[in-house]
């Protein structure tokens, strides 16, 4: 896994971040307590003076780990967060396409419409997934929320594209360059507080954290910030490995993220 | 580590996609899992094995085999890193391929040496525009080097037809390389071909890693840093340091609005500093008159300020007619457009002016743009960053361009119909 230069990556994404602050007059960023959203925040309150601008977003199906509510609360209060909470009803088969896709996306968009929102700052990152190495740093979304990858505006230099179809809105992809490891040295550097369910226990932990569904432990028995970073650096698997929605069909990924899937 | 952005250009289907595939195999940078799921994909739309499957990971481009927007993938090789930009190398998806290869340092061509194959109008529009956007290193691969028998007269016949082309572009032939390879079979990647003994030079990442970026001298030059707006009224603003450094107590001008103001306090990652420097991106105090709008506006020394105006000569590249209510875009800020002339068109296959007062999609023209408010306007031999724009209208994206010096051609016509 290739360790890029913190400092350059921390330029380009507090960059993107204020230039999507500034663009938006309505922008909110999506917290789902895992590693990468709380970068961001991080990221976000050294872009602005030590305070996160914009209230957080957290996605609530009611399933996530006792330890993230947890974490939420203890974080909210530490950073002063303006935290909105979305709850999102589980009414089909608990995994995958149907679960993440339709229940979560429904708790979003209406939480989007409640605020009017017009960017949603996600956490999404290039090499989690092919799919996602095809983003934009900025990228629209239709009023139902569809991503239309096979027409996406063009992004040139520092000109990312802001225009807003009626109804519609942008997602802002301030880490798109980071790597997983870059993002556990940077929580290392900066001392991020992170959920404590990425540490191991009893021989394993949780390399990526969805809700208590879809979400299974790998063997591990690093237990702090630098023992993963240790173990990511001689390790040959990948990030997603516990994620079911990843699994189910090769292309799953991408109709989730074409509906409007973070 | 640094990474080394290199774009991937070319014809469809010349293997760009296949190429980057075969490396990231080669290299051990696919995980086993990746390749797994590569080599499941071949196998259930009945083919044999594609390394492009490693990346092309939307359905539509594995089943009609065409890249269909951008992908980038990390190659570690020797005590580097290189991330390669793969784009689209079909016509109706050029802007994709300026998307992906406005973020890259250096370039790598690709040329099928196949025998119906070879040299086309894309190849060489590929070429026009990563000149244009300021890519001066290239690496050609002449690939597909299995299918023409890995014969040297093969390679060298993609060498000559591309050499004299190469020059007119503007590439100088001391900073591009010609590498003779088989994507598919992975010959002369990292290992020297047994199959080509008559090659006397390294292998493509060897190559690679042997032509020097031509990076931006960071942290010379006078003073420019580039303002997004304010993040805390009344005076703090946030930017980007282009050349020199921004100094704690020191006097700025801020243009277009012509203010001399100073410099207060300056944090850079959330930590105050005496000075930044390129290529940081900063939040700083200003002290003095301030403008109700900074946004788009330009830091700079009072000892030797930018020219600002209303009228700029360029060389743009259109993937759209012109229309009547087009903006400047630059440094994430707009400027509307008041009128544009067409100087010359120019054929970006050959680089010979053409006759012609518009520019047809995929044609390139030198043109004057009379801008509805001032801004700074320097060359790309002055300051590359500030220099290349893009024309927008309310479709969206009319044309790649960079200011260029005074253009002393004879008539002009108004052709902004």
């Amino acid at each position: 896994m290739i360790e890029q230069d913190l400092n350059e990556l921390e330029n380009k994404s507090t960059y993107i971040i204020r230039e999507g602050k500034l663009k938006f007059s309505k922008v909110a960023a999506l917290w789902s307590m895992g590693k990468d959203s709380t970068t961001v925040l991080q990221l976000s309150r050294k872009a602005f003076m030590g305070k996160v601008p914009f209230p957080v977003i957290h996605i609530d199906n009611g399933i996530d780990f006792p330890e993230t509510y947890e974490f939420r609360s203890s974080l909210r209060d530490e950073w002063g967060l303006e935290l909105i909470v979305a709850k999102s009803e589980i009414k089909n088969e608990l995994s995958g396409f149907s679960c993440c896709g339709e229940n979560k996306t429904k708790a979003l968009q209406g939480v989007m419409k409640e605020y009017g929102f017009e960017a949603l700052i996600v956490s999404i990152r290039r090499d989690e997934h092919g799919i996602r190495a095809k983003e934009r740093y900025f990228s629209p979304r239709s009023k139902e929320f569809k991503w239309d990858y096979k027409n996406q505006p063009l992004e040139l230099w520092d000109n990312y594209a802001s225009r807003l179809d009626e109804e519609g809105h942008y997602r802002i992809h301030p880490i798109l360059d980071w790597n997983e490891i870059d993002i556990w040295r940077y929580i290392e550097r900066e001392k991020i507080p992170v959920n404590p369910l990425y540490f191991s226990e009893s021989g394993f932990r949780y390399r990526s954290l969805g809700c208590t569904h879809c979400t299974v432990p790998v063997q591990s028995d690093a237990s702090n910030v630098g023992e993963i970073i240790a173990e990511l650096r001689v390790s040959t698997s990948e990030e997603r490995e516990g994620r079911e929605q990843d699994k189910e069909k090769e292309y799953v990924m991408q109709k989730l993220r074409s509906l409007g899937y973070m | 580590m640094r990474l080394k952005r290199t774009a991937l250009l070319g014809q469809k289907d010349h293997g760009k996609s296949t190429l980057l595939g075969s490396l990231l195999i080669e290299t051990g940078a696919a995980s086993q899992a990746r390749i797994r799921e590569a080599r499941r994909a071949s196998e259930q739309l009945g083919r044999k094995f594609e390394p492009a499957f490693i990346l092309d990971s939307f359905s539509e481009e594995r089943e009609d085999a065409m890249t269909v927007d951008t992908t980038r993938a990390q190659v570690p090789f020797g005590n580097m890193a290189f991330e390669f930009i793969d784009v689209p190398g079909h016509e109706e998806l050029m802007s994709n391929m300026l998307s992906g290869a406005s973020y890259a340092d250096t370039a790598l061509l690709l040329v099928s040496a196949a025998p119906s194959e070879g040299i086309t109008d894309q190849t060489k529009r590929h070429l026009f525009v990563a000149k244009l956007l300021g890519i001066d290193r290239l690496t050609v691969a002449v690939n597909k080097m299995d299918v023409a028998d890995y014969s040297r007269h093969a390679f060298e016949s993609v060498v000559d037809g591309l050499s004299g082309f190469l020059e007119k572009v503007g590439f100088d032939p001391s900073h591009v390389r010609f590498v003779p390879i088989s994507a598919y079979n992975a010959q002369n990647l990292i290992r020297s071909s047994a199959f080509m003994p008559w090659y006397g030079g390294q292998p493509l990442m060897q190559t690679l890693m042997s032509l020097e970026s031509s990076d931006i001298a960071a942290g010379g030059g006078a003073c420019l840093a580039t303002v997004q707006g304010y993040i805390e009224r009344p005076r703090v603003i946030s930017g980007r340091v282009l050349s020199g450094s921004v100094t704690r107590g020191e006097k700025v001008l801020l243009l277009p609005a012509g203010k001399q103001l100073s410099v207060g306090r300056i944090w850079v990652g959330g930590t105050e500093r005496e000075r930044t420097t390129p290529p940081e991106s900063f939040a700083l105090e200003l002290l003095g008159d301030l403008p109700v709008n900074v946004e788009g506006s330009v830091i700079c020394d009072p000892a030797s300020p930018p020219p600002v105006g209303q009228v700029m000569i360029a060389v743009a590249f259109f993937l759209n007619p012109p229309t009547q209510h087009m903006e400047l875009v630059s440094m994430g800020s707009s400027t509307g457009v008041k009128s544009m002339d067409f100087l010359e068109a120019i054929d970006p296959t050959t680089c010979n002016t053409v006759p012609g007062q518009s520019a047809q999609p995929l044609q390139a023209a030198i043109i004057r743009i009379a801008l509805e408010s001032p801004r700074v306007i320097v060359t790309s031999d002055e300051q590359r960053e500030l220099a290349r724009f893009v024309l927008r209208d309310s479709a969206g994206l009319v044309a790649v361009a960079v200011v260029k010096d005074n253009w002393s051609a004879g008539s002009s016509h108004s052709s902004n119909s």
